[in-house]
C-alpha cells in the first residue's frame, strides 16, 4: 500500500470513527471572536486603528559574511525566480539591494513619515541595528516604537531552542543599545516551533505579532499566562512586490485601500484594527513610494482613525479587553 | 484513430449547446461557492507528517509544506479564515440574499459548528469537499471511500441535511467512481470542461457534473496573477458580461470560487461587492445554489433526452 507522506502517519480510526471525536486539546482557535467580535472601543471613539510597521532588516539577513552557509535571496529585486539562498558564497547583487535599504529607502520612508508625523512601529532586526546607529537614533527621534524582529533576519524553524532564546536575549540589548529603550512588541517571522514560548518566558514583551490570525488584537494562553497577540499582514504588504502578484505602486496603493475602506465601513459598527507591512529596500525604491504616499492622503481624508503605534493598541486591549482568567496582566 | 474506448470527451455540445430554460427564463445561472476548509489541510496536529502551505498568503516562493513540523504562520492564515473571514462573507451575502453553495470540508465543519450553524441558518447549501483538505490523489481507495461517507455525515451532523454535491478539488483516479457508488449524490463538480452541466457516462450510470472553475476563483491571489481586487473584479465583471451576452441566444452558467482566507481579507472582499453590484444591476440573472442547477438539469435536460 503506498501512501503519500501527507497519509503516512494519519490515524486511520478516524476515518470509520464517528465524526465528532475531534481532539479536545487542539491547540490552534478556529472559532476566535466568531459572529460577534467585541468593541474594540478605541480612543476618541476611532473607527478603526491604523498601524504602520516598517521592517528594518538591513544587514541582519544571511550572508557568508556573517557566518551564515549560505547568502539570502529573499525579498529582493532578484524576483521568485530566485529564491534559493547562494550557498557558500556572497550574493553581491542582492547584498547591495539589501544595502539600497539602509542606505537609501529608509531615510525616504524617514522623511515620508516624519514631515506627516505618522506614528510607527519599527520590527527592528538586532544585527540590523548595531550595523546602522545613524538610523536607529533617528528612530528614537521620530518617537517610533522599535520591536524586537530577532537578532537576525533569518528562518529560525531549525534553530536549537537555546540558541534562539540567546538571541531572544542578543535583540533586546540591540534595541536597548541602539535606541534606548527595549523592546516590548515582537514579531519573528519565520518562527520555530518554540519562538512564542520563548518570547512568553522572557517576560518583558506586552504583545507579539507572529500571527496573521484576525482583524482584532486576541489572547493566547498556551504557554502560561495570558500573552497578547496583535495580528499582522503578509497581504497588506510590501513583500508582494517581491514574492508575487504586484508590480506598480498604484497596484499596492489600490490593495491597501481597499483593505481601509473595507474595514472603516465596518468600523461603523465593530471597529477592527488595520496593519500595513513596509520594507526600506522594497516602499523605499523610487517606483514604489508614490504608492504609500498615496494611501497616506487617503487616509488622512478620513476622520475618526486612530493612527498608532503598536505599543499603544497593546496597552489599549490590555486595559480595555483584559485577558479572562488567572494569569491577566 | 479509435475513439470508441477514449474516456475524455473532447466535443461535448459542440456548436450547438442545448438552451438550458433557466427558470425564469434567465440568461445566466450564477452560482458562488464558498470552500469552507480551514483545520482540515495537512497538519502535523492532524496526523499528518507535513503542514500545509498552499492557498494561503506565504505566496508562490513559500509554497512547499514543512515536513515534519508545525506551520504556525500558515496555520494562523487559515484560522483567519474560519474565524474572520467567514463572517465577512456570511454577512456579505446574507446582506443581499444571494444563495450560496459551500464545499464544506468535513473535518473544518466539525471544528467551527457555528459557522455549519451559520450556513444552515442562511439557507446555503453545503456540498461535500472531502473529509480532509488534502491532496487524494495517492490516498488508498478504501481510505478514500471511508473519507466521502465521513464527510457525509460530517456534514449532515454539523448542518442537518446529507450533502447532495461532491467537489473534491485534488481528486484521485478513483473519486469519482466512489461518489457515483455512493449513490445519493444529484452531481459532482470536479470537472472544468464546459460552460453548461452535462451527463457523464464513465461509471455505469448517467451522473451529472456541474463543471467549476479556478479563474473565476479567489484562489489566484494566492497562486499568481492577482494582487488587487480592481483586477479580480475586472476577471469576474468580463466572464459575467461574456456569458451574459451569449445568453440571449445560449444561456449558460457560471461559477465564482471563494475562500475564506483570501477573498475574506479585507483587501480583498471589496472586489466581491463590486462584482455583486454589477450582476445584480442586471435583469435575468438566475442566482442560485448548485443544487438547484443540477435539480433542473436532472428535471429538464435528463439524459439520453
Amino acid at each position: 500500500m503506498i501512501f503519500r507522506a501527507n497519509f503516512r502517519t494519519l490515524d486511520l480510526s478516524a476515518t470509520t470513527g464517528r465524526s465528532n471525536k475531534l481532539a479536545s486539546d487542539y491547540p490552534r482557535d478556529l472559532l476566535g471572536y466568531g459572529r460577534t467580535p467585541p468593541e474594540a472601543n478605541w480612543p476618541g471613539g476611532a473607527r478603526l486603528a491604523l498601524s504602520l510597521v516598517l521592517n528594518y532588516e538591513e544587514g541582519g539577513e544571511s550572508t557568508v559574511l556573517h557566518g551564515d552557509a549560505g547568502s539570502e535571496q529573499f525579498l529582493a529585486d532578484i524576483g521568485p525566480a530566485h529564491i534559493d539562498p547562494l550557498i557558500g558564497q556572497r550574493a553581491y547583487n542582492t547584498e547591495s539591494m539589501f544595502e539600497y535599504g539602509s542606505r537609501a529607502g529608509f531615510w525616504r520612508i524617514h522623511r515620508l513619515l516624519t514631515s506627516r508625523q505618522i506614528p510607527l512601529t519599527v520590527y527592528g532586526v538586532g544585527m540590523a541595528l548595531e550595523r546602522n546607529p545613524p538610523a536607529a537614533k533617528a528612530m528614537a527621534e521620530a518617537g517610533w516604537e522599535v520591536a524586537s524582529h530577532a537578532y537576525r533576519w533569518i528562518n529560525y524553524a531549525d534553530m536549537p531552542e537555546a540558541e534562539e532564546r540567546a538571541q531572544i536575549k542578543r535583540a533586546i540589548e540591540a534595541v536597548e543599545s541602539t535606541v534606548g529603550e527595549r523592546p516590548v512588541g515582537w514579531y519573528c517571522g519565520r518562527v520555530s516551533a518554540n519562538t512564542r514560548r520563548l518570547v512568553v518566558e522572557e517576560g518583558g514583551f506586552i504583545y507579539d505579532s507572529d500571527s496573521y490570525a484576525d482583524d482584532l488584537p486576541y489572547w493566547n494562553h498556551e504557554h502560561g499566562r495570558a500573552h497578547l497577540i496583535l495580528p499582522y499582514s503578509l497581504d497588506n504588504n510590501d513583500l508582494r512586490f517581491s514574492t508575487n502578484g504586484i508590480f506598480t505602486g498604484e497596484d499596492f496603493f489600490e490593495y491597501i485601500r481597499d483593505a481601509f475602506d473595507m474595514l472603516y465601513a465596518e468600523g461603523g459598527e465593530t471597529p477592527k484594527m488595520m496593519s500595513v507591512g513596509l520594507h526600506c529596500r522594497l516602499v523605499g525604491r523610487p517606483g514604489r513610494i508614490a504608492g504609500l504616499a498615496r494611501f497616506l492622503d487617503h487616509v488622512q481624508a478620513h476622520d475618526d482613525v486612530w493612527i498608532t503605534r503598536r505599543r499603544e493598541i497593546a496597552a489599549h486591549w490590555i486595559g480595555e479587553h483584559p485577558a479572562d482568567g488567572e494569569g491577566a496582566p | 484513430m479509435s475513439m470508441e474506448d477514449y474516456p475524455r470527451d473532447m466535443i461535448g455540445f459542440g456548436p450547438q449547446p442545448p438552451h438550458a430554460d433557466w427558470p425564469g427564463g434567465a440568461r445566466i445561472a450564477v452560482s458562488f461557492v464558498i470552500n469552507h476548509e480551514a483545520g482540515a489541510e495537512s497538519c502535523i496536529l492532524h496526523g499528518d507528517a507535513q503542514s500545509e502551505r498552499y492557498l494561503c498568503d506565504l505566496g508562490l516562493v513559500e509554497a512547499e509544506p514543512v515536513v515534519g513540523g508545525r506551520d504556525f504562520n500558515a496555520e494562523s492564515m487559515f484560522e483567519y479564515g474560519a474565524r474572520a473571514g467567514f463572517w465577512r462573507l456570511w454577512r456579505i451575502f446574507t446582506g443581499r440574499d444571494v444563495p450560496v453553495t459551500v464545499f464544506g470540508v468535513g473535518m473544518a465543519l466539525e471544528r467551527t459548528p457555528e459557522a455549519a450553524a451559520a450556513m444552515a441558518e442562511a439557507g446555503w447549501e453545503v456540498a461535500g469537499h472531502g473529509y480532509r483538505w488534502i491532496d487524494y490523489r495517492d490516498v488508498p481507495e478504501e481510505v478514500e471511500r471511508a473519507h466521502i461517507n465521513q464527510c457525509i455525515d460530517a456534514i449532515t451532523a454539523t448542518t442537518g441535511a446529507r450533502p447532495v454535491g461532491w467537489f473534491s478539488g485534488r481528486r484521485s483516479v478513483h473519486t469519482r467512481r466512489l461518489v457515483v457508488e455512493e449513490g445519493g449524490f444529484l452531481y459532482d463538480s470536479d470537472g472544468y470542461s464546459d460552460d453548461l452541466p452535462y451527463w457523464n457516462h464513465d461509471h455505469g450510470r448517467p451522473h451529472l457534473v456541474v463543471p467549476y472553475s479556478r479563474n473565476n476563483n479567489d484562489l489566484r491571489f494566492a497562486t499568481g496573477g492577482v494582487y488587487t481586487g480592481g483586477d479580480f473584479f475586472a476577471y469576474l465583471r468580463d466572464s459575467f458580461d461574456t456569458l451574459y451576452a451569449e445568453g440571449a441566444e445560449h444561456p449558460k452558467m457560471m461559477s465564482i470560487g471563494l475562500h475564506n482566507r483570501l477573498i475574506g481579507r479585507p483587501g480583498r472582499a471589496g472586489a466581491l461587492l463590486r462584482f455583486l453590484d454589477h450582476v445584480q444591476k442586471h435583469d435575468g440573472v438566475w442566482f442560485a445554489r448548485r443544487r438547484e442547477i443540477a435539480e433542473h438539469w436532472h428535471t429538464r435536460h435528463p439524459p439520453g433526452a
